[in-house]
């Protein structure tokens, strides 16, 4: 329990110490991909705060991705709005339609609940084909304005970038924590563990992980927002239920559900990964399907498992003295 | 306080109670006995609102609850110790304590201070994993997690299962003193010395009706009740 609090706060700190060193010095496609590993850990963290949380698996994530990328899209390139208030509106229709998808969706559980998701988000793919006055259709939307330049950065577009990409991370997760803290993500523990006994402890179940669906899919728009400026191109493929909505659930679960900054470090080996084996491209997808399956078999718990087995046998070796110090999460 | 009324309760198209009638009087404790099957914990879940009710009404404080969730029977005052000592068994004896708060908001400590004071033993344990504990500690644990939504009247299915006799007879002393701050209690029971120890007034179930009913003492010394219902 303790080092998991510690590691809350590490993390995010080794993340900054990385940002500061590096961001100076990295050539352009570093930045790149960092910029890509910081947008799938804003998906991931708050991703967490419905897997990790409430224990349902949802695959409609890519959708709710792809309604922000294609709200940011719509609005910078053909209604004239500033990226800020495009962002916002973004978050909050992906907001509203998470919300909506939720009061379908919790009428199932377990595995009826993950191939009904799985369903809405592939209905929502065809209707980013489908629906072209709005979405471009096949051909997509092309020629999306770039982020607004943040000051000081106006001559480093990859890098300004990097950094509004990392801030939106830092409320994700913040506003992660908070939720994770609240009543509300009280509840939804409750909600997991138990739902027989959480209804007898007075907790409204809907309510709980209605409000863990909806705070997901918040961010998921943002996040698809930052995407379709920093990319300039939204094409329908990018939000398929294989490309983002099933990556999702696997920075989760290999990142380590249910830690907030499991899912981050998830993000990091996932997305760093092909980049990385890109020399050996032959056998990089093969490398990358035998990581998947040691960490279901090995690591169900995932990086964030391994490192707190760690840290507790060190910390056990230490002391053997049993903390009494009153514990809150 | 509680009074239910011709209720019929049951699961598709089977129908458990039938034309049930009980009554808790404020401050008053009431035990509801019967063998397997009988329809106890369908009777638990239909007063706690996990199961509806197909026929009757329950009304309680002046109010009809019969259509009510269960979160608002337990912002009412209606709270359950569910069957088989539950507890949350990866979190610790106060975060499950903290839980028990829940509709009052954030950790209330005069609260929390009255359970380790009815329970010394979790407040030794506040920060230890409730699952790794005894039976009798978690059943101890799972009575203070209710006490700590400030109940009315708590509803308790079997809370000695599985437990020795010696944790039989702390949920009993217990239980007696959380009578004595004015809850009542409406005890759902096969064990027979918890009954006569807490119950004023009994029923007894037999395949989903009230077969017999009055004061505790006088039921439960019946012969006949001990024979017939409860194989003694």
């Amino acid at each position: 329990m303790k080092q998991e609090i510690t590691f809350r706060w590490v993390i995010p700190a080794i993340v900054v110490l990385l940002a500061v060193i590096g961001i100076p010095f990295a050539n352009d496609y570093l930045l790149y991909v960092a910029t890509i590993i910081v947008l799938m850990s804003i998906l991931a963290v708050s991703y967490d705060v419905l897997l990790g949380l409430t224990g349902y698996l949802s695959l409609a994530h890519g959708f709710l991705y792809g309604v922000g990328a294609y709200t940011t899209a719509y609005l910078t390139t053909n209604s004239g709005w500033g990226y800020w208030p495009a962002l916002v509106a973004s978050a909050v229709i992906s907001g509203v339609m998470g919300t909506v998808i939720a009061l379908v969706a919790f009428r199932t559980r377990g595995i009826y609940f993950a191939v009904l998701t799985l369903g809405i988000g592939l209905v929502g793919y065809q209707l980013f084909l489908v629906l072209e006055p709005i979405t471009g259709g096949v051909g997509g939307f092309i020629g999306i304005p770039g982020l607004p330049s943040l000051p000081g950065f106006a001559d480093a577009p990859q890098r300004n970038n990097l950094v509004i990409a990392l801030l939106v991370l830092a409320v994700a997760y913040g506003a992660s924590m908070l939720f994770l803290r609240s009543s509300i993500g009280a509840a939804c523990l409750a909600v997991r563990e138990d739902v027989v006994l959480a209804q007898s402890l007075g907790i409204r179940i809907g309510m709980a992980r209605l409000c863990a669906f909806s705070f997901s899919a918040v961010f998921a728009g943002a996040a698809g927002s930052l995407f379709a400026a920093i990319s300039n191109f939204v094409g329908p493929d990018d939000f398929s239920v294989m490309a983002t909505g099933f990556q999702t659930v696997v920075y989760v679960v290999v990142g380590g559900m249910g830690t907030l900054w499991g899912p981050v470090l998830g993000a990091v080996l996932i997305v760093a990964l092909p980049e990385i084996l890109r020399g050996a491209s032959t056998y990089a997808v093969f490398i990358y399907g035998l990581i998947l399956l040691f960490f279901i078999l090995f690591a169900p718990k995932g990086i964030a498992g391994f490192l707190l087995a760690a840290a507790k046998r060190m910390s056990r070796s230490g002391r053997v003295v049993i903390s009494k110090e009153a514990e809150a999460r | 306080m509680l009074s239910i009324e011709n209720l019929a309760a049951g699961y598709d198209r089977l129908e458990v109670l039938h034309d049930i009638s009980i009554k808790v009087e404020e401050a008053g404790s009431v035990v509801v006995l019967g063998p397997n099957g009988a329809g106890k914990s369908t009777l638990c879940r239909a007063i706690s609102g996990l199961l509806p009710c197909r026929h009757g009404k329950i009304v309680f404080d002046g109010k009809d609850m019969t259509g009510a969730s269960p979160a608002d029977r337990v912002r009412a005052g209606i709270v359950q110790v569910p069957e088989g000592r539950q507890v949350f068994p990866d979190m610790t004896v106060l975060e499950n304590l903290r839980l028990g708060s829940w509709i009052h908001g954030e950790p209330k400590g005069p609260d929390l201070q009255k359970a380790f004071d009815l329970f010394p033993r979790l407040a030794e344990r506040r920060n230890q994993n409730a699952g790794l504990m005894s039976g009798g500690e978690q059943q101890l644990l799972a009575l203070a997690r209710a006490m700590m939504a400030r109940p009315s009247l708590l509803l308790l299915d079997e809370p000695t299962q599985g437990l020795s006799p010696v944790a039989i007879e702390q949920v009993a002393t217990a239980l007696i003193s959380i009578r004595a701050q004015g809850v009542s209690i409406l005890l759902v029971e096969q064990n027979l010395s918890l009954a006569e120890a807490v119950g004023e007034r009994a029923y007894v179930l037999e395949t989903g009706r009230c077969a017999l009913e009055g004061p505790a003492a006088e039921l439960l010394s019946s012969d006949a009740v001990a024979a017939s219902y409860l194989g003694h």
